[in-house]
């Protein structure tokens, strides 16, 4: 009996152990599962098929926020319209920003598409800090576990060295899913509703013809389709990648002015479906161009 | 005037120390409202409702700090004051947050929104007769708590001078003048809770109370259910519900006690991606009225129907047409109808802080 109780007990003892670490997108919870390993208990926020962009302050995020040792963030403004809110409702001071527990991946990621010049809104919903969809480049989504073995590091110091092996088995277990996927990619034009793929089409080194968007965030006016359905032909451009929340109407007519292929494919990793893991939505992405 | 432009100075101030200032965010927001009423032509014209300047951002590792400066058109000239000024903290208590300073009452939803961000023109009766046109601000401290249970519980209690409270003149924005020291100051207690329905949608509702005594001894209690329920696809709010429901009662020495009841409640549909649709329904009463001729209970309704289309350019700028048909119904007497039509252009400038659910 005395035997039983003592297990039990260090059981709950290594289960309280556990560092607790909230991310908002599928994509970081899996990068922390990789790094953290045993020593993590991960959540999403979001479950992937949202838009991160306009994602709700909601109450039930603020209560994991609350009960939360970590919260990992994509950063680079991504989630500027309401993870702030989240945080600061939460009365949880570890995981404010500067707190020990406040984990940007953006932080340590090179970004691509920083503007130059003035940045204004007549621009559009342009993020100061560049383009903010990294996590559909494996490799760049493995630049941003640098800052998850940081803050993992900060929780549980005795393991730093352990959160370094495992992120550099994840380092290489990304490297080698991008050189599968590069395999079989087709060196095709391409073009995305919005600049939400740009990293996936720069890394893969597939030519871009830019996106239908004319503005970040603001959808196409008849005139900008029909410019952009003109380019497109002009340049052979043979596919257009959108997400779920494109307007579907813009997306068949654009396909209808320019022949374009258009496929609505998943953006960030899902919690349900075929998107499930990085490696399965880098696959999807794959077949999409294929 | 001159509050304006000196107010427009200190906004420019942070361009020219972005260097020691970078953490502090400022905002814009400019409401113009044309309305046009069908029974009286003398308020039909097109106003700026009110130019809001927002500066928000950390104090120190420790506190934040918002001050929002508010002109309104009041009698031809744009009077700037200062809607709120607080220093807060969610850092220092484990699981809470309080804030200290002028600020708009945390109780209900339309109370501790700013009127830009609502997602229709004007005020329901319910708001304009319990709060003001645009809500109750006033100097006190806030305190915010999340309850240590599976459910989220989110407790809000605050205490605030009381001198003044909204408005006594529905022409009036909110409580202006000193006000005097009231016998029981503003008090007030919110409860909110969540309910995750998946796919479906998620609900958010709370339970208000709030109380004052004021210098002639009028006793003011107030008792409020809130909820919002949104279903989101993508980035559109597909369906939004929105509904407040309150009671009052006012009782003093010498005055008869008078108790009242309104509610709104206001469903949107997106048409589009940048395309919504509502219609807000009000409802007001007064319970014990009496008729001024044999002094017996006169029953009374006022109700009003609002559709509301509204188109968003932008997260940041938006214009809106509202038509409001209002009827108030007494007992033995006349229908008086008023209709309107009301027409909205919101346009905000720089970070706007993240809003809540």
């Amino acid at each position: 009996m005395k035997y039983l109780i003592c297990t039990l007990f260090s059981l709950a003892l290594s289960a309280e152990a556990k560092i607790k670490v909230v991310t908002t997108t599928p994509d970081i919870a899996q990068v922390v599962r990789a790094i953290g390993q045993d020593q993590v208990e991960v959540q999403s926020l979001l479950n992937g098929s949202e838009d991160p962009h306009f994602a709700e302050a909601r109450p039930d995020y603020i209560l994991k926020v609350n009960r939360a040792d970590i919260v990992c963030a994509m950063g680079l403004e991504l989630e500027v319209g309401w993870l702030p809110k989240v945080l600061s409702k939460s009365g949880n001071s570890k995981i404010q920003d500067g707190g020990a527990g406040s984990c940007f991946l953006g932080k340590t990621v090179k970004p691509l598409e920083i503007p130059k010049g003035i940045v204004d809104r007549s621009l559009g919903d342009v993020h100061a800090h560049g383009n903010p969809h990294f996590n559909l480049d494996p490799l760049k989504l493995a630049e941003g576990g640098q800052e998850v073995v940081r803050v993992l590091s900060i929780a549980l110091p005795s393991q730093e060295a352990f959160f370094q092996k495992n992120y550099d088995t994840f380092k290489k277990t990304m490297a080698d899913l991008h050189a599968q996927v590069a395999k079989n990619l087709p060196k095709i034009k391409v073009m995305e509703y919005h600049k939400e793929f740009t990293y996936f089409f720069k890394s893969y080194g597939l030519e871009s013809a830019g996106s239908l968007e004319d503005k970040p965030g603001m959808p196409p006016s008849a005139a900008r389709m029909a410019l952009a359905a003109k380019m497109a032909k002009e340049q052979n451009v043979k596919i257009l990648l959108a997400s779920p929340s494109a307007p579907h109407k813009t997306l068949e007519r654009f396909q209808e002015l320019s022949g374009v292929k258009v496929v609505t494919v998943p953006s960030y990793v899902q919690t349900k479906g075929e998107a499930v893991s990085v490696e399965a939505l880098q696959k999807i992405l794959g077949n999409a161009i294929q | 005037m001159r509050s304006l432009v000196l107010i427009l100075l200190l906004a420019s101030a942070p361009h020219a120390h972005a260097q020691i200032l970078q953490n502090m965010q400022s905002a814009a927001a400019l409401d113009f409202v044309a309305p046009l009423h069908f029974e009286d032509s003398t308020e039909n014209k097109l106003d700026v409702r009110s130019a809001e300047l927002i500066f928000f951002g950390p104090l120190d590792p420790t506190f934040d700090a918002t001050l929002n400066f508010a002109a309104h058109n009041e009698e031809g000239e744009f009077v700037a004051e200062v809607h709120e000024a607080y220093v807060g903290s969610s850092k220092l208590i484990p699981n809470s947050r309080f804030r200290a300073g002028k600020f708009f009452l945390g109780v209900g939803k339309l109370n501790q929104t700013h009127r830009h961000d609502w997602a229709f023109v004007s005020a329901p009766r319910v708001q304009s007769d319990f709060f003001g046109e645009e809500g109750v601000a006033d100097t006190g401290a806030e305190f915010s708590t999340l309850l240590p249970t599976e459910a989220y519980w989110d407790i809000t209690v605050g205490v605030t001078n009381g001198y003044t409270y909204g408005s006594h003149d529905h022409h009036d924005e909110h409580g202006h003048g000193e006000g005097e020291k009231p016998h029981v100051p503003t008090h007030y207690l919110h409860a909110v809770n969540f309910v995750d329905m998946g796919e479906s949608g998620a609900l958010q509702w709370g339970a208000n109370y709030l109380g004052r005594t004021d210098a002639e001894e009028l006793k003011t209690q107030l008792y409020g259910f809130d909820f919002v329920f949104k279903k989101t696809e993508g980035k559109t709010t597909r369906l939004l519900v929105q509904s407040e429901l309150w009671y009052r009662n006012q009782s003093g020495p010498g005055l008869e006690t008078t108790e009242e009841i309104g509610a709104y409640v206001f469903p949107q549909t997106a048409l589009s991606e940048r395309l919504f649709l509502g219609l807000r329904m009000d409802l007001f009463s007064e319970l014990n009225r009496t008729s001024v001729s044999d002094g017996s209970r006169q029953g009374n309704l006022n109700y009003a129907v609002a559709p509301t289309l509204t188109f968003k350019n932008s997260e940041f700028s938006l214009l809106r047409v509202a038509y409001t048909y209002d009827n108030q119904t007494y007992q033995g007497e006349s229908d008086t109808i008023n209709q309107k039509l009301e027409f909205q252009w919101v346009a905000i400038l720089g970070a706007h802080p993240a809003h809540s659910f």
